[in-house]
């Protein structure tokens, strides 16, 4: 499959090292037209300043642990922190869900990135994680947006290809490279 | 008894100690439900033998409490839908028990079978979702082990692909009835 980029209604898992995930996602994220959601990234502040960089104009909520220490520094008319224990994948899920329905405070985000699934698979289980993709991939394809999932190139090849399974793609970054689209870890997409 | 409604058939057991309660909630559902009662906790104990798909526990009852029943039915580790409808307003005691959700009384006919119509959403949607990730792993697990020519001459190959766009279809139709709350619900139990 050669693809350069996603279309509105796509999941990707992002694989790749933690600052050229961060890159490609930031400026998928900042394309957003109605608002984006940066799920569980590291440096929420950061993530901020460099959705900005990035060209974003729509509004930002960050989905983040610990994040009310950062909140009043980070939130402005434009940018809502939300903060959840990142060790309850439900409570993430749950908040991530909002910000993509109708009734947040937030248009519905149409841009979704989840910076790293690796935190969550050491905390649960290949299961709730498959889980937690899966709902909000459909969420995503329901309002048109693009969801963005960030994996580690560690993680074993079978967990990445199961949680590949209810994607659209697989997007590798490299540091100063191009990213390489393709169908999630191994599908055989021809098959009869 | 409507093809929509939701877990048609399902097994319902009412726990309330008020028989006039417990015959009226009884029948709101036995339309579309095969519905149980137990008039006390004792006698859900007994009732129950973890075939049910959903428990609606009265929880002041006495000798044996609607709450000590809930640990009863997780203690045993079934895949089953428990709500409290209870006239006890929920406190931070709730903190830790076991239920899936928490009807107030009085409760109204709609209240009610809304309640178990939602549950059994949810528990549909969990078993699919069970089941989706079992064939996803099952198709990791080939995809791992046999070349991309042995997988797409593989009869058994697609038929588990055809399996799990089927179940994506079903998956996505009934995520559609579905509240956030819901979802979360479907998150806790993986």
């Amino acid at each position: 499959m050669q693809r350069e980029e996603l279309e509105p209604g796509a999941a990707a898992l992002v694989v790749g090292p933690v600052e050229a995930r961060r890159s490609f996602c930031l400026d998928r994220l900042s394309t957003a037209d109605r608002s984006a959601v940066a799920v569980l990234p590291p440096d929420p502040a950061g993530v901020v300043e460099g959705y900005r960089r990035a060209g974003g104009e729509a509004p930002l909520t960050v989905v983040a642990r610990d994040a009310t220490t950062d909140a009043g520094r980070l939130e402005s008319d434009d940018v809502r922190v939300v903060d959840v224990d990142a060790a309850s994948l439900p409570a993430v899920g749950e908040a991530t869900l909002a910000t993509l329905g109708a009734d947040g405070p937030a248009p519905p985000a149409d841009r979704l990135w989840l910076a790293d699934l690796s935190g969550p698979l050491e905390r649960t289980s290949v299961q709730q994680v498959y889980r937690l993709l899966y709902i909000l991939s459909e969420h995503v394809e329901r309002v048109d947006g693009v969801g963005l999932y960030g994996l580690g190139p560690s993680v074993d090849g079978k967990t990445t290809g199961i949680l590949g399974q209810p994607l659209d793609y697989q997007v590798t970054v490299r540091p100063g490279g191009a990213p390489t689209f393709g169908s999630p870890a191994g599908r055989i997409d021809g098959a009869p | 008894m409507t093809d929509e409604t939701p877990g048609a058939g399902a097994r319902v057991l009412i726990v309330e100690d008020e028989r006039a309660l417990a015959q009226l909630y009884a029948s709101w559902l036995d339309d579309d439900y095969e519905v149980e009662t137990a008039l006390d906790g004792e006698a859900a104990l007994e009732a129950y033998d973890g075939s049910e798909d959903v428990v609606l526990l009265d929880r002041r009852m006495p000798e044996t409490s609607g709450d000590r029943v809930l640990e009863h039915i997780r203690d045993a580790g079934d895949d089953c839908r428990v709500a409290m409808v209870s006239a006890v307003t929920p406190d931070f005691d709730i903190y830790d028990m076991g239920f899936d959700d928490y009807l107030v009384k009085p409760v109204s006919r709609e209240e009610f079978r809304d309640l178990v119509e939602r549950m059994l959403r949810v528990s549909d949607y969990d078993e699919g979702l069970r089941r989706h990730f079992a064939l996803s792993s099952k198709l990791a697990l080939l995809r791992s082990h046999r070349s991309e020519a042995e997988l797409r001459e593989s009869e058994e190959y697609a038929a588990l692909r055809a399996e799990l766009d089927e179940l994506d279809r079903e998956l996505t139709e009934q995520v559609a009835e579905m509240a956030v709350e819901d979802i979360g619900a479907v998150l806790r139990d993986a």
